[in-house]
């Protein structure tokens, strides 16, 4: 835990998450522009990976409705653009605290339901607000938004937020696993019951993992509105997003702080980049890797990579004529 | 006219029926919630699209139905064995998150084969309507009820009175001791889920018929079917049907009062409502999520 740490120990964390932040921000300089906008997509999918990590992940409620929040992210931001003189900074983040607003709301009925009622419940959450969305005339129906061009940042501007908000999003996780917060949610993840009788609050915990699921979730909607300039509901509130984030997470390994960032890396780089011209193949065989992952190796490729590594150990170890023990995959999240 | 909505909106729960069964069966059978239920509709439906078109097969649809059937039984059943049994012993989630893939899958394979395009099954009655007691109701319509009463009479009768019933029930209440018994949990698992296949097929077509598919189809059929199995409750049959009277008549009543472009948010509000009030249900045993 992190309060019985020495201190140096408890802010390990910090030059490397400055370092990296650094690296990555200062891709603008070096990079071509075609690669600046790859990695604004990567940035974004890496947030939007960590933000169904924390709730599906490390609150352990397999949620249906993240892209509802994405959704929600992408037109806050368009409205208060056309509608509002704000600055563009500030409008992103109001996105990301209108998505929180709205999962706080869902969280009224869904986190009265457990296990995988609370899946259904949230995919109707979403399919509501998407329905809705489509007939709304306030917000353009089912033709969306156009966002004033002369207002959206330059693509290196977007990539730079969109960078800050993965790194936030991935060091949040990393700290959740540490945290009291996160040991507090995961808690309530392995057994609700158990928890609630220590005093945790099953139901404060959950919403608030949720609204910090959402918010995230928002922010990165708002810049994938800001990015593409034209939005509307049938994509923006679509389930694809969903799809990416839980499909990205299981597949790098979920509940930890690297799986949604190297599974962003397989899905996106691995299949879905190279795939371009033929998207539906790409699907079917993101559908496919996640169904083989479940069944062979259900703690994502960070645990079967660690599993083999450990193994490799053991069995040199062994034959080596050493007393080895068990390995313990488990020990380093 | 209200009265003929309330008709309407009546026959249409037979359709939802069908949408239901399969899936209510595979919960109540082994636990499994299986999100890709909505697709096994479509595919089924655009195998007979296939058959009927493609492959020159000029019957009904639902004639074509006798073909296709035993594919998708077969198909399902596979899956079940092959993908998801395994799964089972690790909890609720590990399958969720399989049919979650099976979902991805199949949805873009029918989006490669067939394009995104919206297709509709022809059949002879698909828009011609006749008249009882003064309302106007699709053929089609009646159609689809009657089928899903004969398919719920089907499954209750099969389950309470049939040696392959009662192993089912055996299996879904206890595993463990039902294999003691010398009941192949296994195989009977994988068969539920062929039979959930098939009636899916079934409910596809009918869909095919009175409106129209397109391969994502599934997600938004898939949440109709949670929404009649979660008003209607688990383990129990006639549950079902009767929830999917209420909820076609919801929609169609809602129809007539908002616009047709409502009918469907109504139904997503109805069962967060539903889920929020009574998360077990309205009908059928009390059962722990």
């Amino acid at each position: 835990m992190i309060a019985s740490m020495p201190t140096v120990r408890r802010f390990a964390w910090l030059p490397f998450t400055a370092a990296a932040l650094a690296f990555l921000l200062s891709a603008t300089s070096w990079a071509s522009p075609y690669d600046v906008s790859l990695y604004f997509t990567v940035m974004t999918l890496v947030a939007l990976a960590q933000s169904w990590n924390i709730i599906g992940g490390l609150g352990g409620q397999f949620s249906l409705a993240n892209h509802a929040f994405v959704g929600v992210g992408a037109y806050t931001v368009a409205m208060l653009l056309l509608k509002t003189g704000i600055p563009v900074t500030i409008a992103i983040v109001a996105a990301g605290f209108l998505s929180a607003v709205v999962a706080a709301i869902a969280a009224l009925p869904l986190f009265r339901l457990r296990g995988v009622y609370f899946s259904v419940g949230s995919l109707a959450v979403a399919l509501a607000i998407q329905a809705w969305m489509i007939n709304w005339n306030y917000t353009g129906a089912s033709t969306g938004l156009n966002i004033p061009i002369a207002q959206i940042p330059q693509s290196d501007g977007l990539y730079r937020i969109a960078t800050i908000l993965a790194v936030g999003a991935t060091l949040g996780v990393y700290l959740l696993l540490r945290g009291q917060f996160g040991l507090r949610l995961m808690a309530v993840r392995d057994d609700e019951d158990a928890a609630t009788g220590l005093g945790v609050r099953g139901f404060a915990v959950k919403a608030a993992a949720l609204m910090l699921s959402a918010f995230i979730a928002g922010v990165a909607g708002a810049l994938i509105a800001l990015n593409q300039i034209s939005i509307e509901p049938t994509t923006m509130f679509g389930l694809g997003f969903t799809v990416n984030m839980i499909v990205m997470a299981i597949v790098g390994g979920l509940g930890t702080t690297w799986g949604p960032v190297i599974g962003v890396l397989v899905v996106y780089e691995g299949i879905q980049q190279q795939l371009q011209s033929s998207p539906s193949l790409s699907a079917i065989l993101t559908g496919a890797l996640l169904i083989v992952i479940i069944r062979f190796a259900p703690g994502g490729l960070l645990d079967l990579a660690r599993r083999v590594k450990s193994l490799a150990a053991h069995g040199w170890r062994r034959s080596h004529g050493e007393d080895s023990g068990t390995p313990n995959p488990s020990a380093v999240r | 006219m209200t009265f003929q909505s309330i008709v309407n909106g009546m026959l249409l729960g037979g359709l939802y029926t069908t949408l239901a069964l399969g899936l209510s069966l595979v919960f109540s059978v082994m636990r499994l919630v299986n999100v890709a239920h909505g697709d096994l509709l479509t595919g089924g439906a655009y195998l007979v699209y296939y058959a009927t078109t493609t492959l020159g097969l000029h019957v009904d649809p639902l004639v074509a139905l006798v073909f296709v059937i035993p594919v998708v039984f077969v198909v399902g059943y596979v899956l079940q064995r092959g993908i998801l049994t395994p799964l089972l012993r690790s909890g609720m989630e590990a399958p969720l998150v399989a049919t979650f893939g099976l979902s991805i899958v199949i949805q873009s394979l029918l989006t490669s084969v067939f394009t995104g395009n919206t297709v509709s099954l022809s059949a002879s009655y698909e828009a011609t309507g006749i008249t009882i007691l003064g309302a106007n109701v699709r053929v089609v319509y009646l159609i689809a009820f009657a089928i899903a009463a004969v398919l719920v009479a089907g499954t209750h009768v099969i389950l309470s009175r049939t040696t392959f019933g009662r192993a089912l029930r055996a299996t879904s209440t206890d595993p463990d001791t039902a294999a003691t018994m010398g009941i192949n949990v296994d195989r009977q698992h994988a068969i539920a889920f062929g039979v959930a296949a098939a009636m899916a097929a079934v409910g596809g077509v009918l869909v095919g018929v009175a409106f129209s598919l397109t391969p994502t189809e599934g997600t938004s059929l898939l949440i109709m079917g949670f929404a009649v199995v979660v008003l209607g409750g688990l383990g129990s049959v006639a549950g079902t049907m009767l929830a999917a009277v209420v909820i076609g008549i919801t929609q169609s009543l809602s129809a007539q009062l908002l616009g047709g472009q409502y009918a469907d948010l109504t139904v997503y509000l109805f069962l967060i409502a539903v889920l929020a009030v009574r998360p077990t249900g309205f009908f059928g045993r009390p059962e722990i999520a």
